[in-house]
């Protein structure tokens, strides 16, 4: 006969304010098989979990229910309580009476009691069912997987390589460095990004734990924690590893007619590229889309100038499929479209341009060489306007969230013009000045009072074109005033959106995004760089908008989740499973044929002495446990374990039946 | 047509192209046939067909797995052997289908003919490996007038008859047992750990049970009407199997036994299954 304790939670007031606690632990003493039941203040606590430790001991219990919140909460909690206590961690069950009773029936307190009351009776009839399950083991891939080489990936990658492990770093681009190599300098310290940023990029190149595949793409994910097959595409980069970065090829590419992303659209790009002058690896590739070789068949000049032979137009895409036993995924942003807004011009008015088309003006490296002159007609400027929640904090263009980078970007940028040019005067309009960091206030004080800078809050309204000047016209909601400036460039603070595609991609992993696309973490605060997926972990951007150190210090994070999978032997997993009765199986292949993850094998076996027969049998490292095999078997000779057929049963029966002796 | 089928198994026999021959044989009176098994090439003389042969002896199938057979089967019959080949029970190597023309069968007790054969469109079998004379199929489609006119009813007078005709049940179980795609070696209506099913001959508990039944044989029914005829309290369970191919017709465009290369619908898994009925 099976020894059962009932622990009654009151979780400080959540369910004691509705469900009669005491009423419920009555109850419980009441049934069959219970030997003790209690009530406490919070059962997950120290004290409550040693109170269940005590009573297993005083009582000589053999199996538990907790009537407290959802097992997705502190199953965990109780079976490792069991652990301690000496019995095997799955004989405990979780009586949901708090998101099922006490939040959701607060309006008839009676009700609740009952509801709770039967919840807690099927919870016993089901653990007195339940049977000792023994973990299992599965072998890990010691290898991580990062997708996205931007400042996330690159950080991610190297603490992992830190500790030890290999890591195999993807990046769709022809080189690492992401969104970071595009800024000029960061916010608050203005020290200049590629500076802090490509020491890092060097060291992935030259870290012997990590292999760098850019120019290539992820296309299909398979598998799970400690097994994840991965197909990753090399797209063909047309040269070599025979070179030696030295550029001549890019410099004598007569093909100027694309324009280069990178710089934000605002310079030419060769059809023989690299991103940026400090790219790693220094490698250029062929665009083959725009190379008058490839559309022409005639050119060739690259193959012609390049010292080392290294250009080769025979390159074919290739297809890889590697096993890794994690997966960071940082595959950051993009920055919101500007051309919806019609109050600034559809993105038609060339003078008007996005944060990042100011970060390339304003960078030495960009397609001016630093000098910030308007797109129009190249002349330098002299009044700036920057205009605040560009697709951020606007409802109606369902970007209600806040950016997070806008208001320091934008203090940034104009204390740079004006350190590039004292002549000029810069006016921000502004909703409000979100500046929580270290040092971020004094950041944009600084702006304001040293840099003169000028504040509006308030919206713009119109911007105008008028000659060779934009009229801007605007509010300003503090003075009460309308205000019209005279303007020879509008900056436009636009905010961060999930990358295109990023619906798609998560697909891949089956992770889930909220609705504009950021991928979600497991908790919003106890989890935050988990996924849904375990071994999936996120970091930076794709995830929600985040500044340079939050960003890194994500990665960092995943870095860490990461390793502590690594350092295991081999993985623990549930054993939470299917099982097949051989002796009662048909040998239909229905269950085979309807399993969602091929975790079925068909054998010919001999069941009984002498007899040989066609049976299922579960994949363990496979299963996960989704029960579509039970449902499916005809001869019900497929269970699942820890949810069996019988536990399942008894609960429903006990659910048919009415409240006793209460 | 009796002298063919005997030759031909003969010779199977003979050249041990099969350990065991199914076919049908004289019974007690001269309305009566029953499964003959044999073995001796010599033995053959006793194989007949005729209108009175009922049984679906597909259902002999899954108990001689370990052989190899001759079957004799009806047009219909066909459909039964193929669902079974589908789900594993034997391999299409291992089976040879004697497939004989048909003009339809004949209910002893009444003298009628099954209303399956009124518009039998296999009374010439297909997919046979061998086939005995020829029959003339029926032109009119298969029709499920009785079931659509039985779904008219209300939900109330739709229980009420059907509870009427599972008080009459009194669990002896024939319709599973001489169900060819009951092959289960463990029935759920067996089990004690869980009882799925109450043992108590009680109008719920058979309710329960045939409701039970009709759902694991969705989609493998084939509607051969074993289980109508073999019921000896007349429950109609016909018009349970025929709603079954109603809704698979309707539902999935399947219909059992027809294709060999298409699985039942409930054995399949696509993510891109409809899921209409998940809120």
């Amino acid at each position: 006969m099976a020894r059962i304790g009932v622990f009654v939670c009151h979780c400080g007031t959540n369910i004691s304010g509705v469900v009669d606690v005491s009423r419920v632990a009555k109850y419980a003493e009441s049934l069959p098989g219970v030997k003790v039941a209690v009530d406490y203040k919070f059962m997950c606590s120290d004290p409550g979990q040693n109170t269940i430790i005590d009573a297993i001991k005083t009582h000589n219990l053999d199996r538990i229910v907790v009537s407290a919140c959802s097992p997705r909460m502190h199953e965990l909690t109780f079976r490792n309580t069991l652990e301690r206590a000496g019995l095997n961690p799955y004989m405990v069950e979780m009586a949901n009476i708090r998101e099922h009773v006490s939040w959701v029936h607060s309006d008839n307190k009676e009700l609740a009691t009952e509801k709770a009351m039967k919840l807690m009776e099927m919870s016993v009839s089901k653990v007195r069912r339940s049977e000792v399950l023994t973990k299992m083991f599965a072998p890990i891939e010691k290898r991580a997987l990062v997708i996205g080489g931007g400042i996330a990936g690159i950080q991610a990658a190297l603490d992992i390589a830190a500790a030890g492990y290999k890591v195999v770093l993807v990046e769709k681009e022809s080189s690492i460095g992401g969104r970071m190599a595009q800024l000029d300098k960061t916010f608050p310290t203005l020290d200049c990004s590629a500076c802090i940023l490509t020491p890092k990029m060097v060291a992935v190149s030259q870290d012997k734990n990590i292999t760098l595949l850019t120019y290539a793409e992820v296309t299909e994910v398979s598998g799970f924690i400690g097994q994840f097959e991965v197909k990753i595409k090399k797209k063909a980069k047309s040269v070599n590893s025979k070179c030696i970065g030295c550029g001549v090829c890019v410099t004598k590419c007569p093909n100027k007619k694309s324009l280069s992303d990178f710089d934000g659209r605002l310079g030419p790009r060769k059809a023989i590229y690299t991103l940026f002058p400090q790219a790693v690896p220094n490698v250029p590739v062929i665009d083959r889309e725009t190379c008058t070789f490839f559309l022409t068949g005639k050119c060739k000049i690259c193959e012609k100038v390049c010292p080392t032979s290294a250009v080769d137009y025979t390159q074919q895409d290739e297809l890889i499929t590697e096993k890794f036993g994690a997966v960071v995924v940082a595959t950051g942003f993009d920055i919101y479209d500007h051309s919806s807004y019609g109050e600034y011009g559809y993105g038609e008015i060339k003078d008007v341009i996005s944060s990042l088309q100011f970060e390339r003006l304003i960078s030495s490296s960009g397609p001016t060489e630093g000098h910030v002159v308007r797109p129009s007609d190249q002349k330098e400027v002299k009044n700036v306007v920057f205009i605040q929640c560009v697709g951020s904090r606007d409802e109606s263009k369902k970007r209600p969230y806040c950016s997070r980078v806008c208001c320091m970007y934008t203090a940034k940028q104009a204390m740079l013009l004006k350190d590039h040019y004292p002549e000029t005067q810069s006016y921000v309009f502004y909703i409000d000045i979100r500046a929580a960091g270290k040092n971020y206030e004094e950041f944009v004080q600084r702006a304001q009072n040293d840099y003169g800078v000028v504040y509006l809050r308030g919206r713009v309204s119109k911007i105008y074109e008028r000659g060779n000047k934009l009229l801007v016209k605007g509010a300003d909601t503090l003075s009460g005033a309308q205000v019209e400036i005279e303007a020879d460039l509008v900056v436009l603070a636009n905010g961060l959106e999930p990358r295109k595609g990023a619906k798609e991609f998560s697909q891949l992993f089956h992770m889930s995004s909220d609705q504009y696309g950021f991928y979600n973490e497991l908790h919003p605060k106890l989890a935050p760089v988990e996924t849904a997926i375990s071994g999936v972990f996120v970091a930076g951007c794709c995830q929600s908008p985040k500044d340079i150190p939050d960003t890194v210090a994500m990665a960092s994070a995943t870095a860490a989740k990461v390793c502590a999978i690594f350092a295991k032997e081999k993985m623990e997993v549930e054993p939470l499973i299917a099982g097949v009765n051989q002796l009662t199986c048909s040998g239909c292949e229905t269950c085979y044929n309807v399993c969602p993850y091929s975790a079925i094998e068909m054998k010919d076996k001999e069941v009984k002495r002498g007899e040989v027969r066609h049976v299922a049998e579960v994949l363990e490292s496979v299963c996960k446990g989704c029960g579509v095999c039970v449902g499916a078997c005809y001869s019900k000779a497929v269970d699942l374990k820890g949810f069996s057929e019988r536990q399942i049963l008894s609960q429903v029966e006990t659910a048919t039946m009415p409240i006793t002796n209460s | 047509m009796d002298k063919e089928l005997q030759e031909i198994i003969k010779k199977l026999l003979a050249e041990k192209k099969v350990d065991w021959a199914i076919g049908y044989e004289k019974a007690y009176d001269e309305l009566s046939t029953r499964p003959a098994f044999v073995q001796d090439a010599n033995d053959t003389a006793r194989l007949i067909f005729n209108k009175y042969c009922i049984n679906n002896l597909g259902l002999y199938l899954t108990k001689f797995k370990k052989n190899k057979l001759a079957v004799v089967c009806k047009g219909c019959d066909i459909a039964t052997v193929f669902e079974l080949i589908k789900e594993k029970q034997f391999s299409r190597e291992n089976v040879v289908v004697i497939g004989v023309a048909c003009e339809g069968v004949l209910d002893k007790k009444t003298g009628k003919q099954l209303e399956k054969c009124e518009n039998c469109r296999v009374k010439q079998p297909k997919g046979a490996d061998f086939t005995v004379g020829t029959g003339k199929d029926s032109a009119a489609p298969k029709n499920f007038l009785d079931v659509v006119e039985f779904e008219k009813k209300s939900s109330k007078e739709k229980a009420e008859f059907w509870n009427r005709q599972f008080e009459k049940c009194i669990r002896c179980y024939a319709c599973r047992n001489v169900c060819p795609v009951c092959y289960c070696p463990d029935c759920f209506a067996n089990r004690t750990m869980p009882e799925y099913l109450n043992k108590n001959v009680d109008a719920e508990e058979n309710k329960l049970f045939h409701m039970i039944r009709m759902q694991h044989v969705f989609g493998r029914c084939t509607d051969c009407k074993a289980c109508d005829t073999a019921c000896p309290v007349n429950i109609p369970l016909t018009l349970l199997t025929k709603k079954l191919a109603k809704d698979a017709k309707e539902l999935f465009n399947y219909e059992s036994g027809a294709d060999m290369d298409v699985l039942p619908p409930l054995s399949t898994y696509n993510e891109a299954d409809s899921e209409s009925d998940i809120l």
